[in-house]
């Protein structure tokens, strides 16, 4: 078998929280070496974020960060001091890429902004993820992940083609941190392209990615729909405001909820069999694609009518078994016991020192030569620093301490 | 000037959103994307969402046109052998394979990945679909809306007090291209290293759930379900988005540090809920944070998001506008960055749309026009695939080239 499909990239994080550790993450779990700089002391916010097992909280057991942080070679590094940046600077000069999550401006105040590394080193690939981006007149403010999910749009849609009250149904955040870990998928995709463009032409450079800009990328279609109709226009109205349309994706049934849409030609013939072909469906509101899409609205009605009296495995069953898309919707437990992630072995159990083994997301995706793999649970803070700075670097034993008294490390 | 992905072919089967959404992505990054497509079978988004007053035609549709720049287009019929013959003389010479059709589709057609390694041994195929390849559900069907239900973040969105929720924007369509463009560069990198191709599986669900480590280990470790929480935190308060002057207009606030704390107290006129014994700390907080919220209601309600912003972000409160599609797109901090393009069309003229998101210090994305259906039909075949316009013609109208 091969090493992993990165194996070769050399990774420095200077992040926390969730977007940079992340996108590090996703390319350390395909075989990159990231090495991931924390604050002495406290280190990674993370570490204080949770769950913990059994709700006691410690920084080793925060199974946001152990999960962020999977195959990651962990060091602590004070980078505000003299010192500090003098072995940032070293770590660098041996790595293909730079990930920071820094207030734009910050590092340069310290002397290792981009420019000042470009020169160090000139073929180093600088990611750069911030709310706003490196430039503008909002780059310095700050924001969590619910700012930078209601600020690019997706939270002002979000319960999507529900609201029928909108004074008293605010705009809602989507479960878990999805701007940043959105952010993360982009970055490093965003971090491959600027790799190839380096082995092209030996020319590091620095790749900006904003927050709110990756999230907005989500609402392709109001874009488009903006500049291709007048404020008038009949979809621009439409798809645009948040109130209810039709296209709820989700409805209630008699033990639970299901996911379904039947748009096309097929899934709207299957459906009509499934429901017992009633009078309603064969309308000519919603004899084709077209039509049905611009009465999506009065079939919705019909749809989800029919659906409150349908049970919903069953419904997803016989729905499937008529290639209509329909899933149920899922609570924890039938995600974590679903049998289809356990055929695919898709969670894992990966074990920690502070923990004991427990149950992970895994792979996001199957790679047939160079599977996604665990070779090292998350790094308690500093753990790496010995084997870092004295074998990497150099550093005597001696000079290690001095700098872990200084506080440096 | 170079392109990261200069050289780079991709045969292209993809259709809808996600998989358009990749290979937007890597035409953008310079890959030479050859879209597959038929009248036969027409990609369904090529009709969506153009305006019922005028002429509905495959190339006039903004959700299409907004997505689907930097591309070619071919017309190739798949239901017919020949036309299945051409699509493996194009894979013959390219790189990259990218579908998204569920499940044994490409298998069906001969084109499963091992039938591909026999004719380009070292072919990289992404292919992307609800639940994955193998398992009891991998016969599934599901467009992005749908199948994220079956990953928990429907049951894990919306109202403390209501329903599981779909979330905007088509999530997780668009999320899971980016994602898929990640993927293809990762095993791209890795055939650059070691002339080795491979198989990517890759499950819409499986990235769904990916991204939701917090709940789905809570679960598994404390039989906890975390389930809906609105826009609240587990820990910070405040931690919402209030209501602002003007119609259905929101702001987003966030307070983790005490120090933000005091500047918000100071700001809003309360200093004397620093001492309040209801707020003194974040636990405080958090227990009350009902009354919190409603009373800091009182304060963003007479003001604008973007007042509010300026003023609070000025003492290190993040707070931000909700912003709809208008009031982004409007917005000063987005219209300096160029977040929009605007690539050429022969029918609409072009329009601005979404770029990729980045900026990159070394070069600009190219964003060429988006495709005609089959407008490159006849340069592929005599150019790639080295036809005649003898043998184009017949092809044509045997609708193989459909």
């Amino acid at each position: 078998m091969l090493d992993g499909a990165l194996a070769s990239l050399k990774i420095v994080e200077l992040s926390e929280r969730v977007a940079g550790p992340f996108c590090t993450k996703v390319m350390a779990d395909m075989g990159a070496e990231v090495i991931k700089i924390e604050r002495p002391g406290s280190g990674d916010v993370a570490r204080t974020r949770g769950p913990f097992p059994g709700d006691d909280p410690h920084p080793d057991r925060s199974t946001l960060f152990l999960y962020l942080n999977t195959n990651k070679i962990g060091i602590s590094l004070d980078i505000t001091k003299p010192e500090g940046v003098a072995l940032f600077c070293d770590l660098v000069k041996e790595a293909d890429i730079l990930v920071e999550t820094q207030t734009p401006g910050f590092l340069d105040s310290l002397g290792i902004g981009y420019d000042s590394l470009h020169q160090i080193v000139p073929q180093l690939i600088v990611t750069s993820i911030s709310p706003f981006g490196q430039t503008g007149p909002y780059k310095e403010y700050k924001a969590y992940n619910l700012n930078t999910f209601h600020a690019g749009v997706v939270g002002y849609e979000t319960p999507f083609n529900y609201v029928t009250d909108p004074e008293n149904e605010p705009p809602v955040k989507a479960g878990g941190q999805q701007a940043d870990m959105l952010t993360a998928w982009t970055a490093a995709s965003a971090t491959m392209s600027a790799v190839f463009h380096r082995d092209l032409t030996g020319e590091g450079q620095h790749v900006d990615i904003s927050e709110v800009e990756a999230v907005a990328h989500m609402i392709r279609p109001n874009t488009a729909l903006y500049s291709h109709e007048p404020p008038d226009g009949p979809n621009r109205s439409r798809f645009l405001r948040r109130t209810k349309w039709g296209l709820a994706y989700v409805f209630p049934c008699q033990d639970g909820h299901v996911a379904l849409l039947a748009l096309t030609d097929q899934h709207w013939e299957s459906l009509k069999v499934l429901m017992g072909r009633p009078e309603w469906a064969e309308s000519e509101l919603f004899a084709t694609l077209l039509s049905r899409f611009q009465n999506l609205d009065a079939l919705e009605v019909s749809v989800a009518a029919w659906i409150t009296d349908q049970k919903r495995d069953e419904l997803a069953r016989e729905g499937q078994d008529l290639h209509i898309p329909v899933f149920p919707v899922r609570d924890m437990q039938e995600v974590v016991e679903s049998d289809q992630y356990r055929e695919r072995g898709f969670l894992v159990d990966i074990d920690h020192p502070a923990t004991g083994p427990l149950t992970y997301p895994g792979a996001p995706f199957k790679f047939s030569a160079t599977p996604w793999q665990v070779r090292s649970p998350a790094p308690q803070l500093g753990q790496h620093n010995a084997k870092v700075y004295g074998e990497r670097l150099g550093l005597s034993a001696e000079r290690i301490e001095q700098l872990r008294q200084q506080g440096v490390i | 000037m170079s392109l990261p992905l200069e050289g780079i072919r991709i045969a292209d089967f993809g259709w809808i959103l996600a998989a358009p959404q990749c290979t937007a992505w890597l035409g953008a990054m310079g890959a030479e994307v050859i879209r597959i497509e038929s009248h036969q079978r027409p990609d369904i988004i090529r009709f969506l969402g153009q305006d019922p007053r005028k002429e509905i035609t495959p190339n006039s549709s903004p959700l299409f046109n907004g997505l689907n720049y930097s591309k070619k287009s071919i017309t190739l019929n798949l239901s017919h052998p020949r036309g299945i013959a051409l699509a493996k003389d194009l894979i013959k010479q390219s790189d990259i394979v990218v579908e998204n059709f569920t499940g044994g589709v490409m298998k069906r057609w001969g084109m499963g990945y091992d039938d591909l390694c026999q004719i380009k041994p070292d072919i990289i195929m992404v292919s992307g679909t609800p639940v994955g390849q193998s398992g009891p559900d991998s016969h599934c069907v599901g467009w992005g809306p749908i199948t994220q239900a079956s990953a928990g973040i429907c049951h894990l969105t919306g109202y403390e007090d209501g329903p599981p929720s779909s979330l905007g924007g088509s999530w997780p369509d668009y999320m899971v291209g980016v994602v898929m463009s990640y993927a293809v560069q990762a095993a791209l990198f890795c055939r650059k290293r070691t002339g080795k191709g491979q198989y990517i599986d890759l499950a819409m669900a499986e990235v769904v759930t990916s991204m939701l480590p917090e709940a789905i280990m809570d679960y598994s470790m404390n039989k906890r379900d975390q389930g809906r929480m609105g826009n609240h935190d587990t820990l910070m308060a405040p931690h919402n988005v209030y209501r602002s002057k003007g119609d259905d207009t929101w702001v987003a606030i966030v307070v983790e540090s005490e120090e933000a704390w005091h500047s918000l107290c100071q700001a809003v006129g309360h200093p004397e809920w620093i001492e309040d014994e209801r707020f003194t700390d974040r636990k405080s907080r958090k227990v009350n944070e009902q009354e919190l919220d409603a009373l800091l209601t009182t304060w963003t309600k007479e003001r604008t998001n973007t007042d509010i912003m300026h003023q609070l972000q000025k003492l290190g409160v993040a707070a931000t506008p909700v912003f709809d599609t208008e009031s982004l797109l409007n917005d000063p901090q987005f219209q300096t960055r160029d977040f929009l393009v605007s690539p050429p069309h022969p029918v609409t003229g072009g329009h601005a749309v979404s770029g990729i998101p980045g900026k990159y210090s070394a070069f600009e994305p190219r964003y060429t026009q988006v495709p005609c259906l089959g407008q490159d039909t006849e340069s592929v075949c005599r150019e790639l695939l080295g036809l005649s316009q003898e043998e184009i013609d017949q092809l044509q109208e045997e609708k193989v080239l459909y």
